[in-house]
């Protein structure tokens, strides 16, 4: 009896799968936890640390600032700006005669302020008007209502008692205008400046559709967005956003269509914004977002006016930030990053049938080497007759297994597509040389890779060029490397297992609260009418129900 | 969390289940496109390997034929001698063992072979007739790497010949592969049996035929059938290209082509097949069981090389398909004849309408069914219609 237990007692490798069977998971489990106490715990720490820095700010300004009024005495105010000043080399400050007796001055900061406008609406007005100098017209006493409603020819311009606040306006572009014998100093605002002119967008191109593009400046942003039509609803509401420098950051929506419940949550995530600084709108969309452990973006960003307006009339909300042409959108779903402005701009079949092309692309960018891996090394099986032929063929002199020659090509293809970027227009075309000759040509002739691959490779690159979300591409083309790591660890096998692991992670995922590959799951009918296939208008008659718009019909048959 | 650690369990069990665990490259392994069965019959080079020590205990029953693809390295990519370069090779290999054949071949060989792309197997008519076929095709049913969709041929001479092919720039076993699937077309050709069919058959007992393979000096062709009896899976005769046609008839495989005949004077008369429908009805009455197969077909006169006769005449168009029919008829009662007394099998299908029609009668004869069928009543009736006579009635 004993002898026949121990001769069914399993053998050492079989009790070795078992305790990793046991012990990895624990570990896995543990590990997660760790990670994610980590993440919390970090930002709790920030939040902690934010709140504390931010009184001891606050103690600091008491210390020096306090109040600080404007004292009417001429000579005591400008000099107490000129102290304030010292450390600004890029405030100008330009003194000037009003009239015989009345000194002036106007504080400025070069480049901010525009030049025209200061020469001739401020100092030409002041100079000639004000107190007639050689001039022969009456004179006008120098009050500040005369100054502002008679001889300044400028739109915006207030006024403030404060001298400590002067300094900081300034250096937002804005002109202070101190006049001896007035209590107040006067702000006249205009700031304007260089600003680019309207071009088209270089990250998303198309073929047919306006050639507007956002620019830097954001008053030209929200001008474009205004400029697509008289609309009342479309509302914006401006944030401050920065502790350090502080930016416009505008949040615009459909009042009549979006819902007020996303609008407030989006409010919610700026306002809990808490940076430095943010350059561009890249931190904007990295600081709200719901998962940043996915590899999926869960914000779109675009430099086209005419999608950010399509995304406003389905109900989401967009997000703009001074100083970027980059517009964030959200919430956003998968197949929006597969879609381009032009399908709605063509005819709905070849649109329908360009969309289908794209989410096969999107499909053949992840998953071709890993495919081609796969059947190499694996499942030779599954590879016709025929074609098993001129494989083995055509690897007969490749050293490496499937993998390692695949990792030499993809990595050099993405090599070459970083430095494509990088490098000045000039040498651009070398570039593509150097990749064609020697990377395509030349490695095979060498002997170290497969011409077949080469076809493999130049179909996934092509493909993850195809997709319109330039972020999104590089999401897919990084999942491609795993897949084929999967790949070459468990073959097709692997391939599915990790087609299965994406599927699950992008279900789960959410964008402000959407599904992200809605209307695939949860399932709505109504939304496939623009999801894979774009159907004519006629039958597109409701916003998209995910949305849970205010207004849920697009047109009234 | 309870769902992470289910999740991450769940992946792990599936990692532990695979066994994919060894990358074995593609250029690494050698492509086996064909297996040919013969009686055993030692070819030289195995000899003179046996002298100097490759041999080990073993009865000779069986030579194996392996058609492989080999590969050469090429010396520069500039020029590659393609004449120089077989599309295949043979080797050969004696024994009992399939299974040990195969592997005795890796001491031979420096890569393992690789069956997936096995297309077609060939046993001898020689080997038919002593070992029985799923003796010889056990272990290409067990193993997993050889596909069940290869085919299964018999051929009148040696497999290793047919193995053979003159014409180069062909394999033979991807050729033998599309010839069976070129063949399916006509009608005087079986649809191939694989090995997944086959599995099946050989189970039930039944007596079933397979594709004959006749080779000449060049050329290897599909024709006829051999007939295998369920009782001992021997090859016990074999049936000709027209019995075979007459089978596809009964069975209402018909898919297209031509019956040809001669009228009185002995000119030929080619009927075309549109359409073709069999029904067969079984009949029981005490212990005797009979068959009713009805035959519908339609077609054109496509042919007639007595130019005299106008063929949109009612009366010639009625004459012809006598014709027709009668020579349907003696294709059929010869088939039948072939099989109640000649093979004494039945592999024409009818066990199955008994079956279905009867079940009860046929539990009782379905151990002897063989016989019983040699034994009962086979009624044809033919109904063939020409329904028009082509584009041009002179």
């Amino acid at each position: 009896m004993w002898k026949f237990i121990v001769s069914h007692f399993p053998g050492w490798d079989v009790v070795f799968q078992a305790i990793m069977l046991l012990v990895l998971p624990v570990v896995f489990y543990f590990l997660s936890n760790w990670v994610k106490s980590r993440l919390s715990n970090r930002s709790y720490a920030k939040s902690k640390e934010a709140s504390t820095a931010g009184a001891v700010s606050n103690s600091d300004d008491e210390e020096f600032a306090g109040e600080q009024p404007v004292t009417g005495n001429y000579d005591h105010d400008l000099s107490v700006l000129k102290q304030q000043a010292v450390n600004h080399c890029d405030i100008h400050i330009r003194e000037f005669t009003i009239g015989r007796a009345n000194r002036a001055a106007v504080l400025y900061v070069d480049g901010l302020y525009d030049k025209n406008l200061m020469d001739t609406q401020v100092l030409e007005s002041l100079m000639n008007k004000g107190g007639g100098g050689t001039s022969t017209s009456q004179e006008i006493p120098i009050t500040k209502e005369n100054l502002v409603n008679q001889i300044l020819p400028v739109s915006q311009v207030s006024d403030t008692g404060q001298l400590d606040q002067v300094v900081e306006d300034i250096l937002t572009g804005v002109v202070a205008l101190l006049v001896e014998g007035l209590e107040e100093i006067l702000m006249i605002s205009g700031s304007a400046g260089n600003s680019r002119g309207i071009e088209e967008p270089v990250s998303e191109g198309l073929l047919r559709g306006p050639r507007a593009g956002f620019t830097e400046t954001l008053s030209d942003n929200t001008a474009l967005l205004r400029r697509h039509g008289k609309n009342e609803s479309l509302q914006m509401i401006k944030f401050k956003v920065g502790e350090r420098a502080q930016k416009n950051l505008i949040v615009a929506y459909m009042r009549d269509i979006a819902n007020s419940e996303l609008v407030d949550e989006v409010i919610r995530r700026i306002e809990a914004i808490d940076m430095d600084y943010l350059p561009e709108s890249g931190y904007v969309e990295q600081l709200i977002e719901d998962n940043s452990l996915s590899p999926f973006q869960q914000v779109q960003s675009t430099e086209r006016p005419d999608r950010v307006i399509g995304a406003l009339m389905e109900g989401r909300v967009a997000i703009l930030l001074d100083g970027t042409p980059f517009v964030l959108i959200v919430p956003v779903t998968f197949s929006m990053l597969l879609q381009s402005p032009e399908d709605y701009y063509e005819r709905w079949i070849p649109a329908s049938l360009l969309r289908l092309l794209r989410f096969f692309t999107a499909f053949l960018a992840v998953f071709t080497p890993a495919i081609y891996i796969s059947f190499i090394s694996f499942n030779q099986g599954l590879i016709p007759t025929e074609l098993v032929v001129t494989i083995i063929e055509s690897r007969l002199s490749v050293p490496f297994p499937s993998i390692i020659e695949a990792l030499i090509m993809e990595v050099s293809i993405e090599i070459l597509r970083e430095a494509g970027i990088r490098l000045p227009k000039p040498i651009g075309p070398a570039m593509g040389i150097v990749g064609g000759l020697i990377i395509g040509d030349a490695a095979v002739n060498a002997g170290i890779i497969s011409p077949f691959l080469v076809i493999v490779v130049a179909v996934t690159a092509i493909s993850s060029f195809a997709i319109p979300s330039y972020s999104t591409g590089i999401t897919l083309r990084m999942l491609r490397f795993l897949a084929m790591f999967f790949a070459a660890f468990l073959g097709l096998f692997g391939t599915v297992m990790f087609f299965i692991l994406v599927c699950s992670h992008l279900a789960k995922l959410k964008s402000f609260g959407v599904a992200y590959i809605s209307p695939l799951s949860p399932f709505r009918w109504n939304d496939w009418k623009d999801f894979i296939f774009r159907m004519p208008f006629k039958l597109m008659n409701r916003r998209p129900i995910l949305m849970k718009t205010r207004d849920s019909t697009r047109r009234n048959k | 969390m309870k769902r992470y650690v289910l999740v991450i369990f769940l992946l792990l069990v599936l990692l532990n289940l695979t066994g994919c665990w060894g990358i074995k490259e593609i250029e690494d392994q050698t492509v086996l496109v064909g297996i040919g069965m013969d009686v055993a019959n030692p070819s030289n080079e195995e000899k003179q390997l046996a002298e100097n020590g490759n041999s080990y205990p073993k009865k000779n029953r069986v030579t194996l034929t392996f058609q492989i693809i080999p590969f050469e390295m090429r010396q520069s990519s500039g020029k590659s001698d393609k004449s120089s370069n077989e599309l295949y090779s043979n080797i050969q290999e004696t024994g009992d063992s399939m299974f040990q054949m195969l592997r005795k071949m890796a001491t031979r060989r420096s890569k393992p072979m690789m069956g997936h792309h096995v297309k077609v197997i060939v046993i001898s008519e020689e080997l038919a007739k002593r070992i029985e076929i799923d003796k010889l095709l056990k272990f290409v049913l067990r193993d997993n790497d050889i596909r069940p969709s290869c085919l299964v041929f018999i051929s009148n001479s040696k497999a290793s010949e047919v193995l053979v092919s003159n014409n180069s720039g062909e394999v033979p076993s991807l050729e033998l592969a599309g010839l069976a699937e070129n063949g399916s077309k006509a009608n005087n050709v079986l649809p191939p049996k694989s090995l997944t069919k086959l599995d099946g058959i050989i189970n039930s007992g039944q007596s079933f035929i397979l594709q004959n393979l006749s080779s000449s000096s060049d050329e290897v062709a599909v024709a006829g059938a051999s007939v295998i009896k369920g009782k001992n899976r021997k090859w016990i005769g074999s049936l000709s290209i027209r019995e075979v046609l007459a089978l596809s008839w009964i069975r209402g495989s018909v898919k297209g082509g031509v019956i040809k005949t001669y009228d009185k004077q002995g000119n030929v008369l080619t009927y075309e097949i549109i359409s073709a429908k069999s029904k067969v009805k079984a009949k029981t009455s005490g212990k005797d069981i009979s068959f009713q197969v009805s035959i519908r077909s339609k077609g054109r006169l496509i042919e007639n090389w007595d130019t005299k006769e106008p063929a949109d005449k009612e009366e010639f168009i009625k004459e012809a398909e006598g014709y027709f029919k009668q020579e349907l008829m003696n294709m059929m009662t010869d088939t039948l004849h072939t099989m109640q007394d000649v093979h004494q099998v039945d592999v024409g299908g009818f066990r199955n309408h008994l079956r279905i029609q009867h079940p009860k009668v046929w539990r009782k004869v379905e151990q002897d069914w063989d016989s019983v069928f040699s034994r009962s009543d086979v009624k044809f009736d033919v109904d063939l219609i020409i329904e028009d006579t082509g584009s041009s009635v002179k």
